[in-house]
């Protein structure tokens, strides 16, 4: 125990004393604000851009309407979660549309020829043809030269929709006021509701902080993991593990490793917590007024603390077997994949549980437990799943690293003493047998 | 005098392969112990079933009259082969970190490896990190973290490899010093000229086998001074003589002869200087490495008969 415990003290202060780490406490925050921050700047303000775009329609009236249409819709869903920050409001008062719109009701080749002409050469954003044909099946199409931009099509869509229908109610005889209540928007807020009461949290800036929550996690379980296999590596490379097993157990060894780097990630999650709680740095306020008073309850830090602790117990000790399988980290690379997998799986199907946190499969993914440490997490983060659930995933994850833990102590046993060529499985099956 | 060590047919096998095969040896209380061999002889298995690395898969391993205990651990002193430190860390907190590895206090740990430091020419070198240190120093301060402890039981294994030859005597000094205070030594190598003069028992192996142990003036006495060494220049045809030359190793600037037993030294003399010039004519016991390859050589003959 007084060897581990050396270890581990070892293993800690080598790290924290290291440039990198603070390095790594402020960039690692700073990069994902920025990650988040940036591509909500650019959705906001519309690319920042002004575009012009031209409407052919076979009718000055129904060109006329999409347009005016386009101009407003622009600027009410200019920025989709307005009504959640301050900005929204100067965001309303100004209420400036990006687009300038054009209209012409020639619909000649020519004419198509020439706005084409127009796209290619910059001048012209894109235009939106709509051929008497096309009012038929209502398929309409829009030339620009970067089709991709999706909130472009949605805008153009809704502004088509509302036009058109604005044609045949008219058509239909409504007058312009009865059309125009007719066509009022509605809008729906979410409100969270948690132990009977509402949550202050409002539902996008849940959203925002539950995945940055849980792509901080996935970075600090990946980083740490990562860390005790390199340092195994670099043990194995400097020759010292026979050094120190001639005063340590190999169990000694692997446990005050991983318990150090540990709490090294503990310290670098602490001081992100302190310093966000603290609410000083530029990134938190900038995150803070755009999404409208992130609430970060307490209880969703301790789950933080928890199931970054599990999630690096369980990753953390197979990164020490496969530290100690293999001679370099070129080598390692290939078999850190296979350890990898789960947890990139468990990202990218973070979304679909976010939104989806009660259903079947987010419930039985989230007790899996090389996933579980992410998407139970996200969940508790989002709604408070029932208590049994979060008891079994948690027992489930302590039973597996547990059993992870045994297994992994003997191949370590067995391979920081093996140099040379790394082991294929069935020489894997005969260290476990060697280790006993 | 009591048992240091004693091992009781110890065995281990890797597969197929035995690394090491019922192997027996008492080590005497404050003697120098030459584990000897060749490489893959199965010496470096056998010190690791020492230590508690591996486990033997027969027989047992006796430290200190008892069988093996991880307590035993903070009397042992050992240097692998494979020997290496952090490089990052510094000189004194490695030494510090590694001795209180072995049960020292912090303070304790620091008093000692800065004694050390200074007896080894080294204390201008304790504040620098390992990767600054040349390969030579750093297998010093691993001498150190060694003997920190100050053990009773001392195991190097190949511990002069990689030493400069005044790094070299400067270390056998201490070693000596050492068995001088009473420690018990094992030194295994595969470089027998290099400890033969530091030893007083030694134990030749080979295939993970004993081929000979004992008292090392009782083991070249039984040879007998019927070893020659030459230095001459000029024709080399005497060694061919079947009549006196039972075998000889050339070792380049000169020649050791076995004499084929009764045959009288002097009619040697006589045969050389009659073809060549002798520069050196020296009756000898018979070096540790030509009693090996003695040894071995009859092993492989009766093997193969």
């Amino acid at each position: 125990m007084r060897n581990m415990l050396l270890i581990m003290k070892r293993e800690y202060l080598e790290r924290v004393r290291k440039k990198s780490f603070l390095i790594m406490t402020i960039l690692v925050p700073a990069l994902m604000g920025a990650a988040i921050w940036i591509p909500i700047k650019f959705a906001t303000k519309n690319s920042l851009e002004q575009r012009t775009i031209t409407i052919v329609a076979p009718t000055q009236p129904l060109a006329d309407a999409v347009k005016t249409q386009l101009l407003e819709t622009v600027s009410r869903e200019d920025d989709p979660f307005a009504s959640e920050g301050e900005n929204a409001a100067a965001n309303k008062k100004t209420g400036v549309s990006p687009y300038t719109v054009r209209t012409s009701t020639t619909m000649t080749d020519e004419a198509k020829q020439d706005l084409r002409n127009q796209v290619n050469g910059g001048q012209l954003s894109g235009f939106l043809w709509i051929s008497p044909e096309s009012l038929k099946d209502r398929k309409f199409t829009y030339f620009s030269k970067d089709s991709t931009n999706f909130s472009e099509q949605v805008s153009l869509q809704s502004a088509l929709r509302v036009a058109l229908t604005q044609q045949d109610l008219a058509g239909h005889g409504l007058k312009d006021q009865e059309i125009k209540d007719v066509l009022k928007p509605v809008s729906v807020d979410a409100i969270r509701v948690e132990k009977g009461k509402e949550s202050k949290s409002s539902g996008f800036s849940l959203f925002l902080l539950s995945f940055m929550m849980v792509m901080l996690l996935y970075v600090t379980v990946l980083i740490y993991g990562i860390a005790v296999m390199r340092s195994v590596i670099e043990e194995k490379g400097s020759r010292i593990m026979e050094v120190m097993l001639s005063s340590v157990t190999p169990r000694d060894l692997m446990g005050g490793k991983i318990i150090g780097v540990g709490a090294v990630g503990l310290t670098q999650i602490a001081i992100w917590i302190g310093l966000s709680l603290a609410l000083s740095t530029p990134a938190v306020v900038a995150f803070k007024s755009m999404a409208g008073g992130v609430h970060i309850p307490i209880w969703s830090i301790v789950f933080f603390a928890v199931f970054f602790l599990l999630g690096y117990l369980l990753y953390s000790s197979l990164y020490a077997a496969i530290g100690a399988m293999v001679n370099s980290e070129q080598e390692a690379q290939q078999v850190q994949f296979v350890v990898m997998m789960p947890l990139i799986f468990a990202i990218a199907i973070v979304q679909v549980v976010i939104q989806h946190p009660s259903s079947q499969l987010a419930v039985w993914l989230s007790m899996i437990p090389f996933c579980a440490p992410m998407l139970m997490f996200v969940r508790i983060l989002i709604e408070t799943p029932p208590w049994w659930q979060i008891a079994l995933c948690i027992t489930l994850l302590v039973g597996t690293i547990w059993g992870l833990l045994i297994l992994c102590a003997k191949i370590y046993r067995v391979g920081i003493l093996m140099y040379g060529k790394r082991p294929t499985l069935p020489e894997l099956l005969k260290w476990l047998k060697y280790a006993g | 005098m009591a048992n240091t060590v004693e091992l009781r047919g110890v065995t281990k096998r890797y597969d197929e392969f035995v690394a090491v095969d019922h192997l027996s040896f008492e080590m005497r209380e404050g003697s120098v112990f030459g584990l000897l061999g060749p490489n893959g002889a199965g010496k470096t298995s056998t010190i690791r079933m020492m230590m508690g690395i591996t486990m033997p898969d027969e027989g047992e391993v006796l430290c200190f009259g008892q069988p093996f205990e991880r307590k035993h651990l903070e009397r042992i002193g050992y240097m692998p082969e494979e020997r290496g430190l952090y490089k990052k860390m510094k000189i004194i907190d490695h030494l510090v970190f590694l001795g209180q590895l072995k049960g020292l206090s912090e303070a304790e740990a620091k008093r000692r490896s800065l004694d050390w430091a200074a007896k080894l020419d080294l204390e201008d070198w304790t504040g620098k990190k390992v990767e600054e240190l040349s390969k030579g120093m750093q297998q010093k301060i691993q001498f150190i973290a060694t003997l920190l402890h100050d053990p009773p039981l001392i195991i190097m294994d190949e511990p002069f490899s990689g030493l400069d030859p005044a790094n070299a005597v400067q270390l056998k000094d201490v070693l000596i010093d050492l068995k001088k205070q009473g420690k018990t030594i094992l030194f295994s190598t595969h470089r027998m000229d290099t400890v033969e003069r530091l030893c007083d028992t030694i134990c030749l192996v080979d295939h993970g086998k004993v081929v000979l142990m004992g008292d090392l003036k009782q083991v070249k006495s039984s040879y007998g001074k019927n070893s020659v060494q030459v230095e001459y220049e000029g024709d080399a045809s005497f060694l061919q003589d079947k009549a006196l030359v039972e075998s000889y190793n050339d070792y380049g600037n000169y020649v050791e002869i076995k004499l084929v037993k009764g045959a009288d030294s002097q009619a040697l003399l006589r045969s050389i200087s009659s073809r060549a010039r002798v520069n050196k004519f020296e009756l000898v016991e018979p070096s540790l490495e030509a009693i090996f390859i003695d040894v071995v050589k009859k092993d492989e003959v009766t093997a193969h008969a």
